[in-house]
């Protein structure tokens, strides 16, 4: 008969969570005692046995027949699961809560067709950039950009089109890449001569967007679709060069652009 | 002006994503699909042990996951917290299929498919069936400890017991599942 605290060690053995005191003690006292030695083996035995069991690969459209079905459910489920719920919280609430939400949901709607009703409300909301999708940019001015360049990138994992417009007024970069892991993309100008003015994008998840003075770094994976503009500062000629890593520099090119004839 | 302006955070962890389901990304819940799909699919096929009825245990724990993710709390892994709702689902699964007995091994196996080559190893399906051979809160350790490799704190998050609990009932799944291989004239190095 075994003693159930060995029987303990020889399984926290097996899981390799006994302390190395513990783990010799173990082993001594196995030197001496065949049972429990057997037992130890055994135990070790099956646990090599159920380690060289292999994974099942799930089924090849497992992934499409989730989305699916989760796209089958409503818009925005975690939107309106809440506000079901917050009220039938409000419908069983005590007297006085209920009254206190009645109060507080005529004072939302107030607010809300105020805010409606002069517009200005609105143009002060907070837009949450990181669901953003069209276009934060100040009113252009000047004539269509004209194209300036257009880079093709063929690198290792990165491929698509730079393309660079410009006119007297602005630039605009629109950038079409397909990623197969995860890359930063820099573009470096002349801070004398551009100033970065905003951007349009599709949504994209995973993507940040840093603009420093003289450098507009984003990181995409897999497709990124995107168009940065700048404004021109002078009409001189500007420099714009574009750089791809991951952890190694994949493309790099400069374009310049001309001079504006005024 | 030297500072930077971000205009979007990149994050690519689970927390991120899961806060970018919540803001209606699909494309986030995918990526979660497509990094947990295969240990979800597995847990839910041991325990089981039927390949077609773990797609459904997967496909519906990943669509209570989505209506769900409001409720998941980050202190939690969220792979621990999604872990648990294939252990739910598949221990219901069970009791809803009334499969209080163990079939033979060759019944259990999966339909002839391109997935054949898993099941049909000898000692993979010895020990499968030994393992199907175990109550469902025992199968489930062994599943739990041995195939997703995970700690007896992790283990007692997914199944909401003390960690004395867990060890005790997983070094008693072992026995038992020694003793059913043994029982089989199968010891474990064959």
């Amino acid at each position: 008969m075994i003693e159930p605290r060995i029987i303990q060690l020889i399984n926290k053995e097996i899981d390799g969570v006994n302390t190395p005191r513990a783990s010799a003690r173990l082993r001594t006292y196995l030197e001496t005692h065949v049972e429990a030695r057997e037992f130890f083996e055994e135990h070790v035995r099956l646990a090599e046995a159920l380690q060289k069991i292999e994974p099942v690969p799930p089924p090849a459209n497992l992934k499409k027949n989730i989305l699916n079905a989760v796209r089958a459910q409503s818009q925005s489920p975690h939107t309106e699961a809440r506000l079901l719920q917050w009220l039938a919280s409000a419908i069983r609430a005590p007297r006085v809560p209920r009254y206190a939400f009645a109060f507080v949901a005529g004072l939302m709607v107030g607010i809300l067709l105020y805010s409606v009703a002069l517009d200005d409300l609105l143009q002060r909301v907070f837009v949450d950039t990181s669901e953003l999708t069209g276009t934060v940019l100040p009113p252009q001015s000047g004539r269509t950009p004209q194209l300036a360049a257009k880079l093709d990138v063929a690198a290792e994992g990165v491929s698509g089109t730079i393309v660079v417009r410009a006119s007297a007024a602005e630039v605009r970069v629109a950038v079409d890449l397909a990623t197969d892991r995860r890359v930063t993309v820099a573009l470096d100008y002349d801070e004398q001569k551009l100033v970065f003015a905003g951007f349009e994008t599709q949504k994209v998840a995973g993507m940040a967007i840093i603009s420093n003075p003289g450098r507009v770094t984003f990181t995409q994976q897999a497709r990124g679709n995107y168009e940065l503009r700048f404004s021109r500062l002078s009409s001189e000629a500007a420099a714009l060069r574009f750089t791809i890593r991951d952890e190694r520099l994949l493309f790099e090119k400069g374009v310049k652009i001309a001079p504006v004839s005024r | 002006m030297s500072r930077s302006t971000v205009f979007m955070t990149e994050t690519r962890d689970d927390k991120w994503l899961v806060r970018a389901c919540l803001r209606g990304d699909l494309d986030a819940f995918g990526q979660l699909v497509e990094r947990y799909q295969r240990p979800i699919f597995n847990a839910a096929f041991r325990i089981v042990g039927n390949y077609e009825d773990a797609e459904d245990v997967t496909q519906t724990v990943f669509v209570k996951a989505y209506q769900n993710l409001a409720q998941y709390k980050h202190k939690y892994k969220f792979f621990s917290w999604i872990y648990r709702m294939v252990v739910n689902e598949s221990i219901n699964f069970l009791s809803r299929a009334r499969k209080t007995t163990i079939l033979d091994v060759a019944t259990q196996s999966p339909r002839k498919g391109p997935h054949e080559q898993y099941v049909h190893k000898e000692l993979e399906e010895r020990i499968q069936g030994a393992l199907l051979r175990l109550a469902p809160e025992y199968r489930v350790l062994i599943i739990l400890r041995h195939f997703e490799e995970l700690s007896y704190r992790e283990i007692a998050y997914i199944l909401d017991l003390p960690e004395r609990k867990v060890k005790a009932r997983l070094f008693r799944a072992r026995q038992m599942l020694k003793e059913i291989l043994s029982t089989k004239g199968v010891t474990a190095h064959d």
